[in-house]
């Protein structure tokens, strides 16, 4: 299953993977900015992590160019971001994103939504 | 070259000189116009008016260079001194983000190192069930270190929204100094504002549920609609 995650900074990166390798997801992909993610976009990527406020391309771009794709109509968006106000995470849903992390987060939210998430295709299916 | 306050200072006096003879231009102009006519050619009449009048013009023509050349020193000096520190203060916090980000990944390393050691201590041990317990909590205490990390992404982006700040406010000084002095300093090219942070990221914990709970509520909402 392999997961895409894409934050301008190099920490946050190593963090998310970090988390994500201790609940057993250890086929990552990285990019630094919406564009680059895009690039990197294909049908095997299964479960994309992105933040919003990054240069060149936006989260919340980047969410809607994969949603014009074939390939993303359905893989989940999880976004994890420090923007908390409701506008915002208004903005995102209508951006196409499955559910919203604000950081600073810890593991264990980030596994109840991966696996809610998860949870949902395997419903969906 | 003067001290940078002296020059203010003088600049000023002249700004007030200035305002203060507009001012009366604006009262007395109307009656100046009228009175013009008759003032040249009573001045013409006299002995050596023309003289007179010349030496009149000159004096205020100097006056006004004066006035001019402090201005434009003024500007000079707001450019070379407000300016560059400004470029300077923008340099220095893009430094402390790129420190902090290599300093955060070192840690990071060392972390991760950690964690394997403690997770080899914990195959040899299985039977060990207070140890266990131990080496559980100590995993989780690094785990813990490892997550309080994200304070670098968050000065990041506050450091990135001064940044912005610092840019925005070169960009108005130029234009203020580009009006008075265009050809007396030369600017650097206009640097794009940076825009791509929150200026209210918060590493603050003590909301941090609530925050969330704001999230999951509308992501609750949209799949039940």
């Amino acid at each position: 299953m392999k997961f895409l995650v894409v934050d301008d900074s190099v920490t946050m990166r190593r963090i998310i993977i970090n988390a994500l390798q201790r609940i057993g997801y250890t086929d990552t992909l990285e990019a630094a900015d919406g564009l680059e993610a895009l690039a990197k976009f294909d049908a095997s990527v299964r479960f994309i992590i992105t933040d919003w406020n990054m240069p060149n391309m936006s989260g919340l771009d980047f969410a809607r160019a994969v949603r014009a794709t074939p390939a993303g109509q359905s893989v989940p968006i999880l976004l994890v971001t420090t923007r908390g106000a409701r506008e915002d995470i208004i903005a995102a849903v209508e951006a196409g994103v499955n559910n919203y992390i604000l950081k600073p987060f810890t593991p264990s939210v980030l596994k109840e939504k991966i696996d809610r998430l998860m949870a949902g295709i395997g419903a969906a299916a | 070259m003067r001290p940078p306050e002296q020059l203010l200072y003088d600049s000023e006096a002249s700004l007030r000189l200035v305002d203060h003879a507009i001012e009366e231009l604006s009262t007395s102009g109307a009656t100046l116009d009228r009175e013009a006519k008759g003032f040249l050619e009573h001045v013409m009449a006299q002995p050596g008016g023309f003289a007179e009048l010349s030496r009149t013009l000159l004096r205020a023509y100097a006056e006004t260079v004066g006035i001019v050349v402090r201005l434009r020193e003024s500007c000079g000096m707001l450019d070379n001194q407000g300016v560059d520190k400004l470029q300077q203060m923008h340099g220095s916090l893009h430094e402390v983000s790129s420190a902090t980000e290599t300093a955060t990944t070192d840690i990071l390393d060392c972390l991760g190192r950690a964690v394997q050691l403690v997770e080899e201590l914990d195959a040899d041990s299985a039977d060990e069930v207070a140890r266990k317990l131990r080496i559980a909590q100590l995993k989780d205490e690094l785990g813990g270190v490892m997550n309080h990390l994200q304070f670098q992404d968050i000065t990041a982006q506050q450091l990135g929204h001064i940044a912005g700040l610092l840019t925005e406010m070169r960009r108005r000084i130029t234009q203020i100094v580009t009006i008075f002095s265009p050809p007396m300093v030369s600017f650097a090219k206009d640097e794009p504002v940076p825009t791509h942070f929150d200026p209210n990221a918060t590493a603050a914990l003590n909301n941090a549920a609530d925050r969330q709970a704001v999230a999951d509520e509308i992501f609750g909402k949209r799949k039940t609609a």
